[in-house]
């Protein structure tokens, strides 16, 4: 069976992404006060903004919300009741780069992973529909491709967006999910072979201008090796902590969980943390495992691209550029990467 | 992917408890002992543990913390906790306020637990300083009943503390000490007045007791600078690295793996451990 495509002019975006509203949540690229492109919640179609590259925000608030109540409660002097919060809400995730459904992936693959599935994820996660979206350029500072991400790859998304000629998108329908977005896009025409041969062009153009992807397995066997080089004082040198890179990144995921009370009611929340902050790892007792800075870096980086691979054989970066673009201090992930595979050859350990 | 695993109970909601019994087990009144039944008694049936896993403890309107699990699996009706509180500590600081009948939350059981399949038939060394004896006292209870006995060959104890009143469960070690399935050698770092035990620092006990590494599997916890010295007493004695097996303490969340905080490289503390053997210790970087 051919795939279903729907043509949307640009012009009638807001009406698809208007009918996409009814009865669920959209989150998609918008611009915020000071004209900065964030994944944000929808409160009019017209808000989707078609003009944004790689959003600043990511959208991981949709699966992993900022501040997550786990239960709300009630205490008495002898008597304390629990009640959980109301099921998610049906949700879709509109415009995401083929970089941030991989990081959807990487969630996916650490909150489903035994032996405790996380419930409150997976509860969200089975009420949200991907829409991806094609890149016919390439934006700056990304470097998905050297991960082997392509900026035009559809898979994993419930339906994709493609750019056309003449201010036109086309709607793939790939899975079920998508197909119930059937309402949504029942009005538009289906694509003709004209423009299926497009979007194949397309495909083909962006494959066309693939660079050698960076060899995550040497990099990952050189990090084992490097865990006391000095690569971690120059990283970790201009740093100040300041966590940006965590929080704006669309794969990191720690959290802490927090307590917040008003007299004898309350809620145990899930708020986002960062292991880039001294608190995040000390003890009681005042015993700090991660002692400095220097340490914190190490961690996000073996994180990354080792422990992480090691447990779920999927490096926990795609490649979008927006911690190179938030970092105060100019650190460059990039740079980093490159440094740790010639490193190791000049290095013993 | 997969959402068929979302039928899974939400691993974050506690299950309710009743705390009913506490016992200061220290002078300083810092340790104590917490004895908690299940609200709901098929509760005690899912939380079906080992020894030397741990769970969250959960106050509402404080917090969670991990300890571990001090009781026996075979203790059916209650689980134990022993607890030392910290003045930073805002979940053990409210958890040593409480008092019997006080209702609170109860998450896991977590983590890996002693090797119980390893230890079958061996010569089981348990050493200990301090309050890090909790797991072990679990341990000894498992193994000294009549069912489980007969499942390991010589039980060998040396447990040590600052004081004679630092000694947890003492009772228990007074009753362990007169019996003669196990062979308990209590020690204090200094003499005092009524103290009929050995004096010396554990190391210096465990070198002077000289236990058998013959077919043997050791057991430890303890404070830092115990582990630093008594390790290599126990490599001078010929016991092997992969024999040997330690539990880890770490700042922890979520308990299941996913909030990213206890890692120890690729290990999590929390489904890897806390439990390691000196040989998995050795190829991990020294972050803990």
């Amino acid at each position: 069976m051919t795939k279903e495509i729907r043509i949307i002019p640009l012009t009638d975006m807001p009406a698809f992404v208007g009918a996409l509203m009814q009865g669920r949540k959209v989150l998609a690229p918008t611009r915020n006060d000071d004209g900065l492109c964030v994944f944000a919640w929808l409160s009019a179609p017209e808000q989707a903004d078609w003009t944004c590259g790689i959003p600043r925000v990511p959208p991981k608030q949709a699966l992993l919300p900022r501040t997550e109540v786990f239960f709300r409660y009630h205490r008495e002097k002898g008597k304390e009741t629990v009640s959980p919060p109301p099921p998610p809400e049906p949700q879709a995730v509109l415009g995401l780069h083929p970089c941030d459904v991989q990081a959807v992936k990487v969630l996916d693959a650490v909150f489903s992973a035994e032996p405790s599935p996380d419930q409150p994820y997976l509860e969200r996660r089975a009420v949200t529909t991907l829409i991806g979206r094609g890149f016919s350029e390439d934006e700056p500072l990304v470097f998905c491709r050297e991960l082997g991400i392509d900026p035009m790859d559809n898979r994993d998304c419930d339906a994709f967006l493609v750019p056309l000629a003449a201010n036109r998108m086309a709607l793939e329908i790939l899975t079920d999910k998508g197909a119930a977005l059937k309402p949504a896009y029942e009005r538009f025409p289906p694509a003709g072979a004209e423009d299926r041969a497009a979007i194949a062009e397309a495909r083909k153009l962006s494959q066309a201008r693939s660079t050698p992807p960076l060899d995550m397995a040497a990099i990952q066997r050189n990090l084992e090796t490097i865990f006391n080089s000095d690569l971690w004082n120059r990283i970790h040198e201009p740093c100040v902590g300041c966590g940006a890179c965590a929080f704006l990144c669309p794969t990191c995921h720690c959290f802490d969980i927090q307590e917040e009370t008003r007299g004898l009611d309350g809620a145990r929340v899930r708020v986002w943390d960062t292991c880039q902050f001294d608190l995040f790892t000390r003890h009681a007792s005042g015993h700090n495992p991660r002692t400095s800075q220097k340490e914190r870096s190490r961690q996000r980086i073996m994180h990354k691209f080792s422990y992480g691979v090691d447990r779920f054989h999927i490096p926990f970066c795609v490649g979008c550029g927006r911690c190179i673009a938030a970092c105060p201090a100019h650190n460059d992930v990039r740079q980093i990467l490159k440094e740790i595979q010639d490193l190791a050859k000049a290095e013993k350990p | 992917m997969n959402t068929d695993k979302n039928t899974k109970p939400n691993p974050y909601i506690p299950y309710p408890v009743t705390i009913d019994r506490v016992v200061v087990e220290n002078e300083a009144r810092d340790i104590k002992t917490f004895r908690l039944v299940f609200q709901n008694p098929e509760d005690r049936r899912r939380f079906d543990f080992r020894v030397g896993q741990f769970a969250e403890l959960s106050l509402l309107g404080f917090g969670e913390s991990p300890i571990g699990i001090a009781s026996s699996p075979l203790d059916r009706d209650y689980v134990e906790f022993t607890v030392k509180q910290y003045p930073t500590g805002v979940v053990t600081t409210e958890l040593h306020n409480a008092e019997p009948g006080r209702p609170m939350g109860l998450r896991g059981p977590m983590g890996n637990g002693f090797p119980l399949e390893k230890m079958a038939g061996k010569n089981i060394v348990i050493i200990s300083g301090g309050f890090a004896v909790t797991t072990l006292r679990a341990t000894i209870r498992y193994l000294l009943h009549p069912d489980i006995r007969s499942s390991v060959k010589n039980i060998t104890v040396i447990y040590g503390a600052r004081s004679p009143g630092e000694l947890c469960y003492k009772d228990e070690f007074a009753e362990w000490s007169k019996r003669k399935d196990i062979a308990v050698t209590l020690t204090v770092d200094n003499a005092a007045q009524g103290w009929k035990g050995r004096v010396g620092f554990v190391p210096a006990v465990v070198a002077d007791v000289k236990p058998s590494p013959l077919d043997a599997v050791c057991l430890i916890c303890g404070p830092p600078v115990m582990l630093k010295y008594t390790m290599p007493e126990l490599t001078k004695l010929g016991f092997k690295p992969g024999d040997t097996y330690l539990s880890f303490e770490m700042r922890m969340k979520c308990g299941i793996g996913k909030c990213g905080r206890c890692n120890i490289g690729p290990k999590y503390v929390c489904i890897d451990g806390p439990v390691f053997s000196l040989a998995e210790v050795s190829t991990l970087p020294a972050e803990y």
